[in-house]
């Protein structure tokens, strides 16, 4: 893994060309996969040995595209560098993009530190539409990628590798990556987790691989940006349902879509619903109060009395509130275990339904601490420790 | 014309502002309108004073936004020689002394803390005749109470407040005062005193440091005041006095104090220490907190209770 950092790049690079390659690695994002930047590597250069550096003008950049890598050279020469560069585009022979189609380096003009970056950008489209058109070898295929385009939801989010041959039985595949239209801006901004790397935007990524040109053998996969993954509970928010064998891509497409927006719209509700839980429990029981969760609303410790009796009860907010429970545990104040722990007990069967509003259920839950609290206090001072 | 109170007022509830989400800003917390109380607490009467009352800071009004940050607590043990003496009557009605039902309680203090929120630290100092910092902070309960257990009591001669308040003083760093009503602190500092010596009288001349400590929104300064329930008896200091002067020095109106007789039920200490557990930006105002669970008023009913 010959991977150059940026810096390391850029110190190396011919100063001229210090511009141009800074625009690509330092903001360099193209494709549908906002959270792989470009990669550099093979920092090499066409002068003399003698001639004193920092002078390298090639190099070969990483490319994510359609769950593919593409490794392309770029070859600048470091004695003309007002000069466009030269590309050779991996193991595409084929791939012969009309450079009328490219405005960037029709128009190429070396002290505008984003040309080679929007150069590479015209590029990847001539790459898209030529892998499109080798689509026409499997006409099933061609006809997944007809009636995407027609919809605008999907059509103009799509990346295309009409790739490889499977070089054992000559079968035909693709694969189609596919940016959802699912829309994350009102998820609770406190479940998206701050990542060190700061990813782009908020993405939810379809890969469908076709493994024969006939389509019977596909496989899905959902990919979620880090912290929108994390929010919506981990590794099971990328489950999907198997592609349907004889399906297609127009109808598997937006049910997925549906799965996700559902998913989100749960998460959404169910912080709403837990905030206004917290707030009614905060309106019949708010005096007690020792702590809330007041950013995620996820929990809640209340100091409660009876007959003299102090206990406190903890009652914690699952994600998949309200169909999920929440759990109370009663603690004693005066108790501990014969080990040394807090006396307490879990309570996680006790009258409750998801239709209740916030409201009934902290009248229910003040009505149940009731009958339960006797029995409690009985237990702790039979079994706990003072 | 008087200062409009940024706190709540006249039956309107103060909204807190939400903050623009961006990434890294929390949500600021629901409204407080379910709970926030009607009216403000009544000031302090004013004693004869043996302290200083603490002067209000400027900004005594404000409000900082009810967020469960985590706390650093640093609990101040009195070990005096009244702690020692066995007055209290335990759940058995056997006679047990201040010292152990006060170890007892801060350990179900810290592991309950910890319980709820394994942010929050805890540090431990014992006061004789000078304070000692013994531990902390500390996340780990059990670190905390390994140094609970095995002290001793002695007979002390005067508290000398400020020396405390100086030991924690150089032990802490309060966060700074940018919008205060808006951004939530990255913790608050909170001292839980259990006193209980009778001798002689409070002495105390806070430094301007000092003061600027216990003016910090972020500061407070919580008492469990132990006395021998004997009221003014000639020359001597009622016990009364001396927990008036504490309650002085609570310029905010925003901290807990408790006076327990160390001649009545133990559990009434343990009850103290229970409703010290409350979190200080987001628990009532000690006049209004109300714990009782009996049958069935209505909200309504509670609030007005005060």
């Amino acid at each position: 893994m010959n991977d150059i950092s940026p810096e390391v790049a850029l110190h190396r690079i011919s100063p001229e060309l210090r511009p141009l390659l800074c625009s690509v690695v330092r903001n360099g994002r193209v494709g549908l996969d906002s959270t792989n930047c470009l990669r550099v590597t093979d920092l090499k250069t066409g002068c003399i040995s003698l001639t004193p550096g920092p002078c390298c003008d090639r190099f070969k950049l990483h490319i994510p595209y359609a769950g593919e890598t593409l490794k392309w050279d770029i070859m600048f020469n470091a004695q003309f560098p007002e000069l466009p560069p030269d590309f050779i585009f991996g193991e595409d022979a084929e791939f012969l993009p009309e450079p009328s189609e490219l405005p960037h380096l029709v128009q190429w003009d070396a002290g505008n530190a984003e040309c080679l970056l929007q150069l590479v950008k015209e590029l990847i489209q001539q790459y898209h539409h030529y892998q499109c058109q080798r689509l026409r070898e499997s006409s099933r295929l061609l006809f997944e990628y007809d009636s995407l385009l027609e919809d605008p939801n999907y059509g103009r989010n799509m990346e295309i590798y009409a790739g490889r041959k499977n070089s054992w039985t000559g079968e035909f595949s693709a694969r189609f990556l596919l940016k959802l239209p699912v829309d994350f801006s009102n998820i609770p901004v406190y479940l998206l987790k701050d990542t060190a790397l700061d990813p782009g935007e908020d993405v939810a990524l379809l890969s469908v691989s076709f493994e024969d040109a006939e389509a019977t053998q596909v496989f899905p996969k959902l990919y979620l940006s880090p912290s929108i993954e994390h929010a919506l509970g981990g590794s099971s928010a990328l489950h999907i349902p198997a592609f349907p064998s004889g399906g297609c891509l127009i109808d598997y497409v937006p049910q997925v879509c549906q799965l996700l927006n559902n998913k989100v719209q749960y998460i959404i509700q169910g912080y709403h619903k837990r905030r206004e839980y917290i707030a009614a429990f905060l309106s019949h029981f708010g005096m007690g109060v020792v702590e809330y969760d007041a950013v995620g609303f996820t929990k809640l410790t209340l100091l409660l009395m009876w007959k003299d009796f102090c206990f406190l009860v903890h009652v914690d907010l699952p994600l998949y509130f309200p169909r999920d429970q929440p759990t109370l545990t009663f603690q004693s104040v005066y108790h501990f275990t014969n080990s040394g722990q807090l006396y307490s007990q879990v309570q996680k069967s006790y009258p409750y339904s998801p239709r209740w509003d916030g409201n009934e259920m902290a009248k229910r839950a003040k009505a149940y601490f009731k009958s339960f609290i006797p029995q409690f206090q009985e237990g702790a001072f039979a079994n706990g420790k003072l | 014309m008087e200062t409009p109170e940024p706190g709540p007022a006249d039956g309107e509830e103060h909204v807190v502002e939400l903050r623009p989400r961006t990434r890294s800003n929390p949500e600021v917390p629901l409204s407080t309108a379910a709970v926030a109380p009607k009216e403000r607490p009544k000031p302090t009467q004013q004693p004869p004073t043996l302290t200083t009352p603490i002067p209000p800071p400027a900004e005594y009004q404000l409000r900082v936004p009810r967020v469960n940050c985590p706390e650093k607590v640093i609990i101040c043990l009195d070990l005096s020689e009244e702690m020692a003496l066995s007055k209290l009557e335990s759940f058995n009605g056997s006679k047990i002394n201040a010292l152990n039902i006060s170890q007892k309680m801060i350990e179900m203090f810290v592991r309950t803390k910890h319980k709820i929120d394994k942010r929050h630290e805890f540090a431990l100092v014992v006061v004789n005749d000078d304070a000692l910092w013994l531990s902390g902070f500390t996340s780990d309960p059990r670190e905390l109470c390994s140094c609970l257990y095995d002290l001793d009591t002695n007979v002390c001669e005067t508290f000398n407040l400020e020396d405390l308040l100086n030991v924690i003083r150089q032990k802490i760093e309060l966060p700074s005062m940018d919008n205060v009503q808006t951004v939530p602190p990255p913790y608050v500092v909170r001292t839980v005193l259990i006193y209980s010596r009778h001798a002689g009288q409070l002495q105390f001349n806070p430094s301007e440091a000092v003061n600027k400590m216990l003016q910090s929104p972020y500061f407070f300064f919580d008492v469990v005041y132990l006395h021998n329930g004997v009221d003014e008896q000639g020359d001597e200091t009622s016990w009364r006095d001396n927990y008036t002067s504490f309650c002085n020095l609570d310029s905010k109106g925003m901290c807990y104090r408790f006076e327990v007789s160390l001649t009545g039920p133990a559990i009434e200490l343990h009850n103290c220490m229970a409703k010290l557990l409350a979190h200080p930006l987001q628990r009532p105002f000690q006049s209004h907190a109300s714990y009782s669970l009996l049958e069935g008023e209505d909200p309504q009913d509670i609030e007005a209770t005060v």
